[in-house]
């Protein structure tokens, strides 16, 4: 381990590294920005999956160790990103165990988790942090079930975060009961998904056709299927490359013939963020279509108005929040094919150029690495007061819940009530030479 | 010679690899002309807060002597019994409660983010590095355990894997047209993936299932399954068998299939091999990936019914494939030390605490 520093220390939460993830693309991005200001350890489940690609990732601890490593070298805060899937199911989980900075890049959650979510008694929980008086739930009492909403994620962090400017408006109705670190709430903050601005690439004119480059699945939300037929129906020169997983390909290919579009679009196979940066560099205008309340856009979206592409999107869900100026948007609907192939055929008319100009100065002024790694940082550090309490309530809640769970354990079954002497007699020596007892 | 107790942790009612290693550690011992024996104390998972008490059993144990006589050495298995505290502590790891470590958040623990739970896991797991990092010697069973123990504990642990129950006996005959199973009969061990592929494997294979349930409705659910896919006549459990008759199960099944989440070494998997059978298997079975090489003496196939069934259907359609790949197998078990040589290992890492005086006592003892 290294030598102490004067650099608060942050516990930094990730999704598995082995995978194209937001939580781990933010996280390449942002902490070598941040190295010189915090003191930052990574931690992820390492069983999932091999040691990470990158280097911001290579020293991540196993998440299930880092109560250890604040007990060694107390941490200022806990960092943690919340978004669907498998991979941020560890961070879902310590979340309840060690509460901290949330920041929100998925609000409404398809992936269920696993049990150890399923069974969380977390409301119970966040009565007891508000009134050290509440008891413990029954242990045959049952939790309730989460619902799709992050109910439980968001009521657990004291510090939210939001990466898009919907999630903000929708917690604020979903989310009644929080960790409230002082009276009058918690700390709710914007952030967007940062971005490399780089040099703007511009596309190569070569002829008179027409460079779309989407990345979707094939799922109903992502509208494939509302752009291959206005693409099929089109009368100007236009082509489509398709980014999309590997696992969906046959899917794809299957839509494709279905609309007998084969000779315009293109499937460009393994959906990276990398393989996106490298397509839409080489293309006029970048699709994004997604509509839906699961899911988002990011960081596609933002790599596409980096590279200075004009974007179409659905006028719906995140997409309706980008400034008019900067995308064409079509309204989802019985319409939809229809205003994709009058759009298609209009923009073989006007300025790209100016329209990719915009995008890029909007997201140079939103998302931009440099600016958001340093709001971030200052983030943090209006943070760490606020957290610093918080831990602080939290640990009083965790002895109380030890002493608890010592006197359930000398506790007698019926029938067995001259037994309690003996359990106390052997529990405790023990229990005080291995410090389990906190009070 | 010495005096030596083997700790070994006793679940009434189920009989698993622990309690093979346990007896055959000690016969080992005793051949080897140590006095020798077994110390159990019984092990209830339910409710699992008063797994606190049963560690703290063993930490309060003298087994420092007995009627007078010092006991010169200990070796610890299984979660908790190395909790018990001598001057010279050996650990033959097993496992650990893996509902805290490996198995947290998923399927197979119970253990949550309710605070007593989050206290009961550190509890357990700073009394697992300290009664671990304090032995005088640490070994693990397979790579799989030390691996778990060096990530969550810090603690080193040499992998000593335990040379197969029945030594030189395991032997290869014609095989017969069915899949062996062997093992206890709970959700981990996943008879349920083999039950539910046996519908898309040739009809002419039957599947034999040797084990007993150690789980509350656990031969209803199988049951279930079978009557699902109509597979009454294809499935028989024959519960726990003799040495003699599992040695000959083995030796004419047509495949050994042995799928387990992430299990801890298993010992089926040799027997298998030493059997010259070939292994199914699935990537995500921990230990067996130690062993199991893919079209090299088995199969490892995702954990689905499809895969498993296609990996056995090779070996019945393709000719030779099954006694290539056992043919591998049974070579691989002699060449790695798991057959009755290598027990001189095992007990040279075991013993070796014996080569040490005990601090500010008796001189050491012949190992």
């Amino acid at each position: 381990m290294t030598a102490p520093s004067d650099r608060p220390r942050i516990a930094w939460f990730c999704g598995n590294p082995t995978k194209d993830t937001l939580s781990s693309y933010c996280t390449e991005l942002l902490v070598p920005l941040l190295r010189e200001r915090f003191e930052i350890e990574l931690f992820g489940d390492l069983s999932v999956g091999g040691v990470a690609p990158g280097v911001a990732l290579s020293t991540m601890q196993h998440y299930l160790t880092a109560y250890r490593r604040h007990r060694e070298a107390p941490f200022d805060l806990f960092f943690y990103q919340l978004e669907d899937g498998r991979e941020s199911r560890a961070m879902r989980i310590h979340l309840g165990l060690i509460p901290g900075v949330v920041w929100v890049h998925d609000l409404v959650l398809a992936d269920r988790g696993p049990e150890g979510l399923y069974t969380s008694p977390w409301e119970r929980t966040v009565e007891q942090y508000l009134d050290p008086s509440a008891s413990f739930l029954g242990r045959a009492q049952p939790p309730h079930q989460l619902w799709p909403q992050a109910y439980r994620e968001v009521s657990l962090a004291p510090v939210l975060l939001l990466s898009s400017p919907w999630a903000i408006r929708e917690q604020a109705q979903l989310v009644t009961k929080r960790l409230e670190p002082y009276p009058g709430g918690q700390l709710i903050e914007h952030l967007p998904v940062p971005v490399v601005l780089g040099g703007a690439s511009s596309a190569s004119p070569g002829d008179e056709c027409m460079r779309y480059a989407m990345v979707a699945s094939v799922h109903v939300d992502d509208r494939a299927y509302k752009i291959l037929p206005a693409l099929r129906d089109v009368t100007t020169p236009c082509h489509l490359t398709w980014l999309i997983a590997v696992h969906e390909v046959e899917q794809a290919r299957a839509l494709i013939a279905e609309f007998a579009v084969e000779d315009k679009v293109t499937l460009l196979e393994g959906r990276t963020f990398e393989r996106w940066r490298s397509l839409v560099g080489e293309s006029d205008v970048a699709v994004h279509l997604h509509r839906s309340p699961f899911g988002h856009l990011a960081p596609y979206l933002q790599i596409s108005l980096a590279a200075g592409r004009p974007v179409i999107v659905s006028d719906a869900a995140e997409g309706s929040h980008l400034p008019k100026d900067v995308m064409f948007s079509i309204v989802p609907g019985m319409h939809e094919a229809a205003q994709m192939r009058a759009l298609l055929e209009e923009l073989a008319k006007v300025s790209l150029a100016k329209i990719g100009k915009r995008g890029r100065e909007f997201v140079r002024a939103q998302s931009d690495v440099n600016l958001i790694a340093l709001k971030l940082g200052e983030l943090f550090m209006r943070s760490i007061p606020v957290c610093k309490g918080c831990l602080s309530r939290w640990n009083r809640l965790g002895n109380s819940a030890a002493d608890s769970l010592l006197q359930e354990v000398t506790q007698s079954r019926q029938g067995c009530e001259d037994q309690v002497a003996g359990a106390e007699q052997i529990l405790m020596p023990v229990a005080r030479e291995l410090g389990w007892t906190i009070s | 010679m010495a005096r030596i107790l083997v700790l070994g942790v006793k679940v009434p009612f189920t009989h698993g690899g622990q309690e093979v290693l346990v007896g055959s550690l000690v016969r080992q011992l005793k051949a080897r002309g140590h006095e020798a024996d077994v110390i159990e104390l019984p092990f209830n998972p339910i409710p699992k807060e008063k797994i606190l008490l049963q560690a703290a059993m063993w930490r309060s144990l003298d087994l420092c002597e007995y009627a007078g006589e010092p006991i010169d050495l200990v070796i610890a298995t299984k979660f908790p019994s190395y909790f018990a505290r001598h001057p010279r502590k050996s650990v033959w790891l097993v496992h650990q409660l893996r509902a805290l470590y490996d198995l947290y958040g998923g399927p197979f623990s119970s253990i949550g983010d309710d605070p007593r739970d989050e206290q009961f896991r550190r509890m357990i797991i700073d009394g697992d590095t300290r009664t671990l990092g304090e032995s005088a010697y640490v070994g693990a069973i397979s790579r799989n355990v030390a691996e778990r123990l060096k990530l969550f504990n810090g603690v080193k642990a040499q992998v000593l894997y335990p040379p197969l129950p029945h030594g030189d006996l395991y032997h290869s005959a014609e095989p017969q047209p069915y899949i062996l199973s062997v093992g206890r009969l709970c959700r981990i061990k996943r008879i349920d993936l083999i039950i539910n592929a046996l519908s898309l494997i040739d009809a002419k294979l039957k599947l034999k299932i040797v084990g007993v349930p150690d789980e509350p409705g656990m031969m209803e659910y199988l049951t279930n399954e079978i009557n699902k896919h109509e597979l009454a006549s294809r499935v028989e459990f024959l519960g726990r068998v003799g040495d003699a008759e599992l040695l000959e199960l083995y030796a004419h099944a047509t495949a050994v299939y042995y799928a387990p989440f992430d299990e801890d070494y298993g010992y089926v998997t040799l027997e298998g091999m030493a059997s010259g059978r070939p292994i199914v298997t699935a990537k995500d079975s921990g230990g067996t990936l130690e062993f199991v090489r893919h079209e090299e003496n088995g199969f490892v196939a995702d954990p689905t019914p499809q895969a498993i069934a296609e990996a056995i259907n090779r070996v019945v359609h393709e000719p030779g494939l099954g006694e290539r790949l056992g043919a591998a197998g049974r070579a691989l078990v002699q060449d790695a030390g798991i057959t009755s040589a290598g027990w001189d290992d095992v007990l040279h890492g075991l013993l070796s605490p014996l080569q040490e005086p005990v601090p500010g006592s008796s001189p050491k003892v012949a190992a």
